[in-house]
């Protein structure tokens, strides 16, 4: 168990090491990064100055560790398109970013898994076929489209709900929806795996032991099933990242994912390093926590020895 | 005397028929309805787009802008679908975007595919560490979100279309690998390998003649599998101004040059969206088709 954890947490840090290394070298072939950090007025004394501040005379292994140093203390260098540092536009975005994301999740997840677990209980329902068929709907609509359509409905035609920016509660309701939309993925796979869980033999045995449904349901067999969606949480993080570049960008929401497309169209190179860095460490992070998790779910992972 | 030769020809007839049968078989059963979708909004579309196409798609007319599509009283068969707000026909956009949408799914899936099924394909083989470090760019590659893979590329080698394809085929690869490896790992061990080796079979080759070749059915699979994904990602990186640049009429770039006139010309912006749905649904469910017919055992794959 404890190798398990001390394993996987090695594997995050080789991850980590992968990223900040390929987003590093990335940025250097990228050319000199003194072209981004001197003004056309400075002259040959300031260039060397600027340079020894940031380490460019010393050799790449040295830079590297200079530049993650500045990284872990939270210093990505200055933005060339707003007036203030890349860390400090991060820390005032990071709050709207998360609100979003926090409400798509908080709504969307417990939501789509009662559903799922409905629809398995009512199998060949109405609500089954219907939850199947917005499945494969849902899966072919890409979200940029879905949040136009609502634009143009709700806004546009109806007139009932802002079109975009940030403000007071109605603002929040199509880019939080937007959002929400692709977890309900969660919904079928919390959905067939309670149909294998109400298939096994335990299941039987309450049945036969004369345990009331609801029991069956809630207390076995969701028990059982609720460790898949927990085991997808890192694919909907993985989403909610892209999603909110999406969501943002269409709904011109002050957070994180709008900052990422203002910067990349201002060519600002620290402010698109410092998020791409943000959203992987997110995204491993997230991989360590589910992982750990599901250890912690099912027992009896922790006592095979485990290698994926 | 019926000699051994005629066996064998009598053989080969009765196979070359239960083959035929077969192809009948899987033509009774194809999914008609996706199938001539797609072939109508995607593959006929792409292939010859400038034939078909009413007008030049990037040819502008600012007296003709925002006409609406032909069903409205001011609209014309001259722009069935409509214009934009340059004046640009609809419809001939909507039939380059097929080409675009074609050309970069293609190509970015044999890339990834190459890629992961190269990766796949070692790992499972030769375990060890080499599979150690196979998990490992997988890793990393699952760490980068596709769409900021795609803003740290376009930041550095400017926005185009190789760049796009090379965002989504570097975004890709990694599911083969996954699929490919766990195949082959059963593959390794089994008889016909063995005896492969005992024939003096050089590993490449048992890889490539013998390994590959089974693994050939959840290739495939997965390929059509991943073609709506691909344009699902093009387009979004389009529409985001992160894939294919302007005036290129890609789908995604089609839907956000019609945001800011959602009021007076819904058409501009909402008509290639559905396209791309089109296009996605019928896609995924023709793969749907094709992996009940090929390789029942990826059902558990989610797309």
């Amino acid at each position: 168990m404890q190798r398990y954890i001390l394993i996987r947490l090695f594997h995050g840090l080789i991850a980590f090491l992968g990223v900040t290394i390929i987003i590093f070298s990335l940025v250097r072939l990228s050319g000199d990064p003194l072209d981004n950090l001197l003004s056309e007025e400075d002259d040959e004394e300031t260039a060397l100055y600027v340079r020894q501040l940031w380490g460019l005379d010393r050799p790449l292994a040295v830079q590297y560790f200079t530049y993650m140093g500045n990284v872990l203390r939270g210093e990505f260098g200055p933005s060339f398109s707003f007036d203030a540092s890349a860390g400090e536009l991060i820390k005032r975005r990071l709050p709207n970013t998360l609100l979003l994301g926090g409400l798509a999740t908080a709504i969307s997840f417990p939501l789509s898994i009662a559903i799922g677990v409905l629809t398995a209980v009512r199998r060949d329902s109405i609500m089954d076929y219907g939850g199947k068929t917005l499945a494969i709907i849902g899966q072919a609509t890409p979200d940029f489209w879905i949040a136009i359509i609502l634009i143009w409905v709700f806004s546009v035609m109806l007139g009932w709900l802002p079109t975009s920016g940030k403000g007071d509660w109605q603002h929040l309701v199509l880019p939080v929806l937007v959002l929400a939309l692709p977890s309900a993925a969660t919904l079928r796979l919390m959905r067939s795996a309670m149909l294998n869980q109400l298939d096994s033999e335990y299941v039987k045995l309450a049945r036969i032991k004369g345990l009331p449904e609801w029991k069956i349901v809630w207390k076995h067999a969701f028990r059982n099933a609720a460790i898949v969606p927990l085991t997808f949480m890192s694919v909907i993080i993985a989403q909610l990242v892209s999603g909110s570049i999406v969501v943002e960008t269409i709904f011109a929401w002050p957070g994180m994912g709008q900052l990422a497309i203002q910067a990349i169209n201002a060519r600002d190179y620290h402010v698109v390093q410092a998020l791409a860095l943000m959203g992987s460490t997110i995204l491993i992070l997230m991989h360590l926590v589910t992982d750990i998790a599901y250890v912690y779910a099912d027992p009896r992972i922790r006592f095979t020895r485990i290698n994926r | 005397m019926a000699s051994l030769v005629d066996v064998r020809r009598a053989d080969a007839l009765a196979q070359s028929q239960t083959r035929m049968q077969r192809a009948l078989d899987a033509l009774r059963g194809l999914p008609y309805l996706w199938v001539s979708i797609l072939l109508t909004v995607l593959v006929i579309p792409g292939i010859f787009a400038p034939l078909i196409a009413p007008h030049d798609p990037l040819d502008g007319d600012l007296g003709r802008r925002l006409k609406p599509p032909v069903w409205y009283a001011e609209g014309s068969w001259e722009h069935i679908l409509g214009t934009d707000r340059q004046g640009r026909d609809q419809l001939s956009r909507l039939i380059y975007g097929s080409r675009i949408a074609l050309f970069v799914s293609l190509t970015a899936l044999l890339i990834s595919a190459t890629i992961g099924t190269t990766l796949g394909l070692v790992s499972g083989w030769y375990g060890g560490w080499v599979d150690h470090v196979v998990q490992r760019i997988v890793d990393i590659k699952a760490s980068i979100p596709a769409i900021l893979l795609a803003l740290i590329f376009v930041s550095i080698f400017g926005q185009s279309l190789f760049v796009a394809i090379a965002v989504i085929a570097i975004f890709l690869w990694n599911r083969y690998t996954r699929l490919i490896r766990a195949e082959t790992l059963s593959l390794r061990n089994m008889d016909f390998v063995a005896r492969a080796r005992v024939s003096g079979c050089s590993t490449t080759r048992i890889i490539i003649k013998h390994v590959l070749p089974n693994v050939a059915n959840t290739l495939i699979v997965l390929a059509t599998l991943e073609v709506g994904v691909v344009i699902i990602l093009e387009s979004t990186l389009s529409f985001l101004g992160v894939g294919i640049p302007r005036p290129t009429p890609a789908w995604g770039v089609m839907v956000s040059d019609g945001r800011d006139y959602l009021a007076r010309a819904w058409w501009v912006a909402i008509i290639p969206g559905f396209g791309i749905f089109l296009t996605v649904l019928s896609l995924n469910l023709f793969g749907d088709w094709l992996r009940d017919k090929l390789d029942p055992k990826l059902r558990q794959v989610q797309r």
